[in-house]
């Protein structure tokens, strides 16, 4: 119990920090508890699974040991749906997903041990769509998105090719749209799918890149480009365009006030999955980094990614859904 | 076999005293003060030797003319003012003990040494009275106006039709008459066109060592060159075709001057008419054969050519 | 000194065999995972599920059943607008035991005080919606639920139940996991409260849709009035609260030609499109995207023949597509293609894409998988079949054992059994892990939901399950074709090049340098090479695309004119400079760039209408310079081979001095560009363009970028190969050729080069072995898009790159999972095949100079 005052320290640090860095992001409600560390945690961890949020664990994962330094975590982000496969056979304790699991996944996990996986929600992220900081388009509405990206074009959208479709002249008037995104494997390519494309196909011609940051960077370095990623990796080379669930609707910002209303069109949950066997309780150093995820701390970590924390409300949920 | 050999030394000496009538007189005047040991320890310690032409010489017309000529191979010096002159339509040798320079210099009159690095020279070499070694001239054209024979055939990987008429196709002739008639002619001139005519589009590769030889000649001949230089032609081939070589050699002088490489002190005496004698890089005597084996005017020359050393 | 020799020999026995039987193994093993993806699927009987049905009243019909993934329950809904909860089949004699006789109801739900008039239950949703003749729908959900219980709290005669078994416990289904826990299944029913839609007309047809921002609802009343209600809900994570906004729309039913009302309405899963179906086969389909105003869309015939009228019309999953069956066993399936030349109101065309044949006798049921894109159909005379739509394929057949027709068809969520009623329940074990996989389906075009013609594509996978996968290995082997076809195009001329000019021309103190160096090139890690493409070529290259172009022919022209121009110089400056040539030709080529630089941008102008890039697009300019890029290398091979042998060009201007020879050259230049340019013109202008086949529209990562890179990569060991060839012949035969006259060309090209053919002929399958293999430089640097076109600047996505990149995703030994291995499979095929006729042919250059 000495550990309080340096503790305390560290979390204001903690917290002052990721006031001063996130610039313009939410704070994390006071009223969600801070993190208390125990006894006897001690391991190694491995988290398999999204891209999108690979700097959250991988800064989870060092908030947590500065709390534990003997705690070993590995960070593994190729996609959200490397997480199920690894799960599965064991090679990760944690599966981090931007998407919920699929009914084909959740079933096979459901062979091999019996019961269901289980899943906290860890922080709110807001899809944005980016072009290159040069480009002046002002709103795309997910109809529009629908045509830019799909092949089949599901919501009745018209094949936009050129800059010129979307309305923008001089010079883009002719210039073709060059097109970014991910691979199948990462779960922002099947939100996006889901929730822009009407659940149709992408176009052959969509670029996969292998990260979040891949894309951005990307859009960053070709002019006519455009992408999707997470907010939380945009840069000062590209613009995120305010997004329209319908065509004559308002566009909204993917800006921090926007996040929580529920009217920006493209905002999900970031889950993490476990393996937890009902009945029983979690080992200590699963328990414990999830308790830190849900903690004060971990939501000011999401804050600093570019993140938008839980609120209180959904903190209780979660971590009653677990037993933590 | 014995009898073969004997009749090839009765030819070899027949020539020799037709191509040394009347000079005999004039070599006897010479001193014979010089010991053997003095030239080759002068030689040895890298001095200039002077070098003893015979008379017989002078009245030959020169192919190649060699003067003052020295190479070296970095920093070693091979060659020591070596001057000399090839006769025109006769057979020359040059004889001398391993690493006494004899390749080097026979390389150095097509400028085969060009291509090994480090090479430097100094002095001249003249062909038909035009510089060999002057920094206007062609090397290819050069090479073109020798023809080259080496220790080991070498034959292409290719027909032996192909093998002869390279020299044309790389002169750019590609008249399929014109290559016909030289094919034939070269290994006729090579005594091969009667084993080889039938069987012209097969692989050259496939004669016996002293048939691809013969083939090397004819390919060197083919071009109609001025000089022919041979390395060392029968070295790698056995008694019968080192026989057959030789009166092949013997057909070819006249029409063609000839300079042979040999190790073999008793092939240069049967098949040349003026021989050289080259020890440590310098030249040391050069003659008409019959006199360099018979009544050499140095010692060191007697010294070798029986055997005493070498 | 024997022993270690008879060691020597024995390890060296084993290591050659051990390779032999490593490889085998490996093929083995990828033949063992791929198998399954072609086995026949297969469809247990038909069996009944017990005494269920005494429970059920003699005339009640089951309306709907669905088993739940663990297969221990059944809930069905029935005539007597009830619903039902059943013990299911595992519980029911299949299974590794059953302690109770099967069949007694568990539970029962009546939430309706009247009949309804309409319903429908949409296959993955959990919830069913029912329409009332006041002019109400309401919505039904039906969830499984699963407690799981300590061995403790529960009874001991319960205790006595062995692992595995499933029994009857509390009104719901209990099976024992382990020593110490019970799984309980049951399933619950939540009804809402009836939403009023028409103003007291019957609800005739009734469909639901769960879009991401809400339901979407539908209904057709006994006025023939379509409505549409979408509640589109946002939830404020801060106050909690639930906004919800409902839009509602109508239109008049009124077809062309009226018959009365449609037996069916169904809504797509979009919520923006619904089909009306009369049972005559006429179909409206209406866009309801904008609710403020409906139009009808298109009028479509959905009936296969004149003779028949329509039996079934469902969805399959992810209702997109929409199965028909007639009443002469004859099913289709439809879907919405865009079709912007066509007029309808949205822009789709509704199309009949598959013909599923014809069956024994009418269809009676339509039951669609929950997972894939298959379907189980039951006809007049107790035969079932399983199709998957997809690829067209007659999955399994089944007959039920009494012959009756089954009149509701089920698949449950897994995909492993089914249940029927045909008067009673009637269960079957399903077996077909891969319906989507075929060969077929594999390698040739197919139509896919929402394309407008059967295609080669590659989609495998995506977040949900209602997604079609697209698995045409085609593209990706086109690809892997394309990688090596361009990297080679590169690698191969500057290698082979680079190595002859090392082994004949360069000096051993330079070539000591040089050498090492070129082998350095090789410990180059492909990821670098791939970051390198991808962030610092592809950006650079875009940006000078023509003086590229342009670079291709000025190089070679400069190095060649200086080349001549040196041959000017006195013999004496060139004969002193000998040992510097190679510097010299370093400086050529930096001329040639520069040139290109300046020649670039006016070759824009001239040929490419000013912008290289708005050309590539094929809809601007005259196609002659793209023709002139294949033309030009064309006819300077021409006239190098002609002006060599043509004596009277030779005639021309005789003369080997260097100022005939510059101006011999400069003429065949002239007439080659002149030539190519000439026949780049008259193709131009006989329509032909290039633009769309070898040439289109630039993408910054594209396979100019790959192949050059890949060249790169492959450069060091081809070149590393045939140096060692070329340095291996003897002396002696270059010595031959050159005391005869030739020149070091004469001689590289006419002796050294042929006889040192089969160590060159390695040299370049080794390097096609890794270009074939190569998987980070594609993954990086081609865009990854599985494009079928053999442009230049676009990209392609190989079978190495797929495997990396979709393996660590991939559900263990799902099709997915089974379809990449097939593609390593493949990989290893086509390697396997070309590595063998590259030895071959190996084997008989060979045979030519082995007497060296």
């Amino acid at each position: 119990m000495k550990h309080f005052p340096s503790l305390f320290v560290a979390a204001a640090t903690v917290a002052l920090l990721s006031a001063q860095g996130a610039g313009a992001q939410m704070s994390v409600d006071p009223s969600i508890e801070s993190y208390t560390p125990v006894q006897g945690v001690s391991g190694t961890l491995k988290s398999m699974g999204s891209d999108t949020m690979n700097n959250l664990m991988t800064l989870w994962a060092e908030g947590f040991k500065k709390f534990y330094p003997n705690v070993k975590i590995e960070i593994e982000g190729k996609g959200s749906s490397t997480a199920p496969p690894a799960l599965v056979a064991g090679t990760a304790q944690f599966g981090p997903m931007s998407r919920e699991m699929k009914d084909a996944e959740r079933s096979d996990f459901k062979n091999e041990f019996g019961y269901n996986p289980s899943k906290i929600a860890t922080s709110i992220d807001l899809l944005a769509v980016y072009v290159n900081k040069d480009n002046p388009v002002k709103r795309l509405s997910l109809k529009d998105i629908d045509g830019i990206f799909s092949k089949t074009r599901n919501s009745g959208a018209k094949s936009i090719d050129t800059w010129g479709d979307l309305g923008l002249d001089g010079e883009w008037t002719s210039k073709p749209i060059s097109l970014y995104g991910r691979n199948s494997a990462s779960g922002t390519y099947g939100y996006i799918k889901e929730n822009a494309l009407g659940k149709g196909d992408f176009r052959d011609t969509v670029k996969e890149q292998p990260g979040s940051s891949a894309v951005v960077q990307a859009v960053a370095s070709d002019k006519y480009a455009i992408g999707y990623s997470g907010v939380g990796y945009k840069t000062a080379d590209v613009r995120a365009v305010p997004l329209s669930k319908t065509p004559s609707g308002k566009a909204i910002e993917a800006a921090p006030e926007n996040a929580y209303t529920g009217d920006y069109p493209l905002s999900r949950f970031l889950y993490i999955y476990v393996n937890a066997k009902p009945g029983t309780a979690l080992d200590p150093l699963r328990r414990e980094f999830l308790r830190f995820v849900l903690s004060k701390q971990g939501q000011e970590v999401a804050v600093q990614d570019g993140y938008f924390p839980l609120t209180p409300a959904l903190v209780q949920e979660n971590k009653k859904a677990l037993g933590l | 076999m014995a009898t073969a050999h004997a009749n090839m030394l009765s030819n070899g000496r027949g020539m020799m005293s037709d191509a040394a009538t009347g000079k005999t007189s004039a070599d006897a005047a010479v001193p014979a003060s010089r010991s053997a040991a003095d030239s080759l320890a002068a030689a040895a310690r890298g001095e200039r030797v002077a070098t003893e032409t015979h008379l017989a010489l002078a009245a030959e017309e020169a192919a190649v003319e060699i003067d003052d000529f020295c190479l070296w191979y970095g920093a070693s010096q091979a060659l020591y003012d070596v001057s000399m002159v090839i006769p025109r339509g006769k057979v020359t040798a040059l004889i001398g003990p391993s690493g006494c320079g004899k390749s080097t210099l026979l390389r150095s009159v097509n400028r085969l040494n060009d291509l090994v690095e480090g090479v430097r020279i100094s002095g001249d070499m003249k062909l038909s009275g035009a510089s060999i070694y002057d920094s206007s001239i062609d090397v290819i054209e050069l090479r073109k106006r020798m023809g080259m024979v080496f220790q080991k055939p070498n034959p292409f990987p290719m027909s032996i039709y192909e093998n002869v008429v390279y020299p044309l196709r790389i002169d750019g002739e590609r008249d399929r008459r014109v290559l016909d008639e030289v094919c034939e002619r070269s290994l006729r001139g090579a005594a091969l066109w009667d084993e080889a005519k039938d069987r012209l589009t097969t692989s050259a590769l496939g004669l016996s060592g002293g048939q691809q030889q013969r083939l090397c000649i004819a390919r060197a001949i083919a071009a109609d060159p001025e000089v022919l230089l041979m390395d060392e032609p029968c070295s790698a081939l056995d008694p019968i075709a080192t026989g057959r070589i030789e009166d092949l050699i013997e057909e070819l002088k006249g029409e063609y001057t000839i300079l042979i490489v040999t190790h073999n002190m008793q092939q240069a005496s049967r098949t040349s008419d003026f021989t050289a004698f080259m020890y440590l890089g310098s030249l040391i005597e050069y003659g008409g054969t019959y006199e360099m084996f018979s009544r050499p005017h140095l010692k060191a020359t007697e010294a070798y050519v029986s055997g005493r050393f070498g | 000194m024997r022993f270690f020799d008879s060691l020597a020999r024995n390890l060296i026995r084993v290591g050659g065999i051990g390779t032999i039987v490593a490889v085998s193994t490996v093929f083995v093993f990828l033949v063992w995972v791929v198998a399954p993806l072609f086995r026949s699927a297969g469809l247990g009987e038909l069996r009944p599920i017990g005494t269920a049905a005494t429970q059920l009243a003699a005339d009640e019909r089951v309306i709907a059943a669905s088993e739940d993934d663990t297969l221990t329950t059944v809930w069905a809904y029935t005539s007597s607008a009830r619903f039902v909860v059943l013990p299911g089949g595992a519980s029911s004699g299949r299974g590794a035991s059953s302690g109770q006789p099967g069949g007694e109801l568990l539970g029962e739900f009546r939430p309706f005080p009247t009949a309804p008039t309409a319903y429908a239950f949409p296959v993955r949703s959990t919830q069913a919606v029912f329409g009332f003749a006041d002019g109400t729908t309401r919505l039904v959900r039906a969830a499984a639920s699963t407690e799981y219980r300590n061995a403790a709290s529960m009874p001991r005669n319960v205790m006595q139940r062995s692992v595995g078994e499933t029994f009857i416990f509390e009104g719901r289904v209990a099976r024992r996991v382990s020593a110490d826990q019970f799984e309980l299944h049951t399933v619950q029913f939540v009804a809402d409260e009836p939403i009023q839609v028409s103003e007291g007309a019957a609800i005739v047809a009734v469909d639901a849709s769960e879009t991401p921002t809400g339901p979407v609802e539908a209904s057709v009343d006994a006025d023939g009035i379509l409505r549409v209600t979408r509640l589109t809900k946002s939830r404020n994570l801060l106050t909690g609260m639930e906004r919800v906004e409902t839009e509602t729309g109508q239109i008049a039913l009124r077809p062309s030609h009226s018959r009365g009302l449609p037996r069916w309405l169904l809504l797509h899963g979009g919520g923006n499109s619904a089909i009306a179906v009369w049972e005559d086969g006429r179909a409206v389909r209406v866009d309801v995207s904008d609710l403020e105003s409906l139009k009808v869309a298109e009028e479509v015939d959905l009936s296969a023949d004149a003779a028949a009228h329509l039996t079934q019309v469902a969805w399959l999953n992810g209702k997109n597509t929409l199965i028909v069956g007639d009443s002469n066993g004859n099913v289709k399936a439809w879907f919405r293609v865009p079709a912007p030349s066509m007029s309808t109101a949205d822009g789709m065309h509704f199309l009949p894409a598959h013909n599923l044949g014809r069956g024994p006798a009418s269809v009676t049921a339509l039951g669609s998988s929950a997972r894939t894109r298959s379907m189980a159909v039951g006809y007049g005379d107790g035969t079932l079949r399983l199709f998957n739509i997809t690829s067209g394929n007659l999955l399994a057949e089944g007959r039920n054992a009494s012959s009756r027709p089954l009149s509701i068809v089920s698949l449950a969520p897994n995909d492993d059994s089914l249940v029927a009623w045909d008067g009673e329940f009637v269960i079957a074990a399903v077996d077909a892990p891969h319906p989507e996989a075929s060969l077929g389906a594999l390698l040739r075009p197919v139509w896919y939901e929402g394309y407008r013609s059967p295609e080669h594509s590659w989609q495998s996978s995506s977040g949900t399950d209602e997604f079609e996968p697209k698995l045409g290995l085609w593209p990706l082997v086109f690809g892997t074709i394309k990688a090596t076809f361009y990297s080679m195009l590169f690698g191969v001329p500057i290698a082979l090049m680079a190595a002859i000019y090392t082994s004949e021309f360069l000096r051993p103190e330079v070539k000591s340098v040089v050498k090492p160096a070129i082998e350095l090139m090789a410990s180059l890690p492909s990821v670098v090479l791939g970051f390198l493409a991808a962030l610092v070529f592809a950006p650079v290259v875009e940006g000078i695309v023509p003086q590229i172009l342009a670079a291709l022919v000025t190089v070679p022209f400069v190095l060649l004119l200086c080349a001549h121009l040196w041959q000017l110089f006195p013999q004496g400056l060139r004969s002193g400079m000998q040992g510097r040539r190679f510097v010299l030709s370093g400086v050529a080529i930096v001329l040639g760039l520069g040139a290109a630089m300046v020649v670039g941008p006016l070759l824009e102008r001239w040929l490419f209408i000013g912008d290289v890039k708005l050309w590539l697009d094929g809809k601007a300019g005259e196609a002659t310079g793209g023709w002139l890029l294949l033309t030009l290398p064309a006819s300077v091979l021409a006239s190098v081979v002609i002006g060599g042998r043509a004596e009277r060009f030779e005639r021309l201007l005789p003369g080997a001095t260097g100022v005939q020879a510059l101006l011999r050259f400069l003429l065949l230049s002239l007439v080659s560009v002149a030539a190519a340019l000439l026949v780049a013109e008259g193709l131009s202008l006989a329509g032909l363009d290039l633009r769309g086949s070898l040439l289109g529209t630039y993408i910054q990562r594209n396979a100019l970028i790959v192949g050059f890179v890949m060249g790169f990569a492959v450069v060091p060991i081809i070149y590393t190969i045939a140096e060692d060839a070329l340095s291996s012949i003897p002396e002696n035969l270059r010595a031959g050729s050159l005391a005869l006259g030739a020149t070091p060309w004469q001689t590289a090209v006419r002796i050294v080069v042929p006889t040192a053919m089969s160590g060159l002929f390695s040299a370049i399958m080794v390097g096609l072995g890794r270009a074939v293999g190569e998987t980070m430089v594609v993954l990086m640097a081609a865009g990854n898009t599985p494009v079928l076109q053999w442009n230049v600047f676009n990209g392609f996505r190989t079978l190495s790159a797929n495997i990396a990149v979709e393996l660590p995703e991939a559900v263990r030994n799902s099709t997915h999972y089974r379809t990449l291995f097939l593609a390593a499979l493949t990989l290893f095929v086509m390697t396997f095949f070309l590595n063998t006729a590259a030895e071959l042919i190996r084997i008989r250059f060979r045979k030519r100079a082995y007497q060296l």
